[in-house]
């Protein structure tokens, strides 16, 4: 099972902890850890020259 | 309707990785062409597991670069693929209509040139402060902000209400280009919020894990220390009310009269 197998898993499984991986399991997930890359949060921008469009009455929904 | 058989589905995984993700969010992964992503990288490398055609927008992110190029660049990239008559997800962390210009252009660029888009909710950031701070935004309302659009631009606070601002370790950035604002920038945030609070007012500081094995963040301090704070991209900022609910006697006192109570 690789680490993020192992990360799923231990998400889903309410009753499973850190401390029921093996130190194996443990040990690679710290080592996916150390080696991701920075994650760019920002997905979104206020343009102090430009503000947002109107807000539509009718907001474009597909039926 | 447009012909090709293009289209569009915006997806959000959730916040932590294997927790928050929906059965259908994961069947239209599966089921995509493309998938474009914009997730923690640990995230995006789980959702590559589920297609075998995976694509990271994040390296469309640049130092000092601005972000509206990025965003358009993210938007072409998707277009590209849905005109070339792919079935396109795009999973973008959290929710992908919360705080994320990109999903819900991309959605309205591809309804306008005929061809099937629509979004799925996720689980957002603030669905996850909500349940790890105890906080119902039922309770006294509940204000978001992008913290630099309250300061550009004349938003009301309501001081009887929660508010929470987003991308608060930005605020004050006019360059668009920036991760974090420096401490004077957010020096002119506290001098607005102290127009409504006190100095002491405390406010929480919350970061919701992207993997189950990390903690959550939630930090409490007083307002007047918030511009030397640690700051990161993922932190979110909690001002509970500063001020008690005022009764509106005459308006309840209507309400009463119709029911002659």
């Amino acid at each position: 099972m690789s680490a993020v197998e192992t990360l799923e898993k231990l998400a889903i499984d309410v009753n499973a902890t850190w401390e029921d991986l093996t130190e194996k399991q443990r040990q690679e997930i710290e080592m996916l850890k150390a080696s991701a890359k920075v994650m760019n949060l920002f997905m979104t921008v206020t343009d102090p020259d430009s503000p947002e469009e109107e807000p539509v009455d009718a907001p474009d929904k597909e039926s | 309707m447009n012909n090709n058989k293009g289209s569009l589905v915006c997806v959000g995984p959730g916040m932590t990785l294997g927790a928050h993700i929906s059965q259908r969010c994961r069947h239209h992964i599966e089921s995509a062409d493309v998938v474009f992503t914009s997730c923690h990288p640990i995230m995006e490398d789980w959702i590559a597991t589920m297609n075998p055609d995976v694509r990271s927008l994040q390296g469309m992110y640049g130092e000092n670069k601005d972000r509206r190029i990025t965003y358009q660049e993210m938007h072409e990239a998707i277009m590209a693929e849905i005109r070339a008559g792919k079935r396109v997800v795009g999973a973008f962390y959290g929710h992908p209509g919360v705080f994320a210009k990109v999903p819900h252009q991309a959605i309205a660029q591809a309804r306008k040139e005929g061809f099937n888009a629509h979004m799925e909710p996720g689980i957002s950031a603030e669905d996850c402060l909500y349940a790890d701070m105890g906080i119902d935004p039922g309770t006294y309302g509940c204000q978001h902000f992008e913290a630099s659009q309250y300061m550009f631009y004349n938003h009301i606070i309501n001081p009887y209400s929660y508010v929470i601002l987003w991308q608060i370790a930005l605020a004050g950035d006019l360059s668009i280009s920036k991760r974090v604002s420096s401490a004077a920038e957010r020096q002119v945030l506290v001098d607005m919020l102290l127009e409504h609070y006190t100095p002491e007012h405390k406010v929480g500081l919350y970061e919701c894990p992207s993997l189950i094995t990390d903690a959550v963040r939630m930090d409490w301090i007083e307002l007047k220390d918030l511009a030397t704070a640690e700051l990161n991209p993922v932190t979110t900022m909690v001002i509970p009310p500063g001020k008690k609910l005022l009764k509106n006697e005459q308006i309840v006192a209507q309400l009463a009269a119709i029911n002659q109570i």
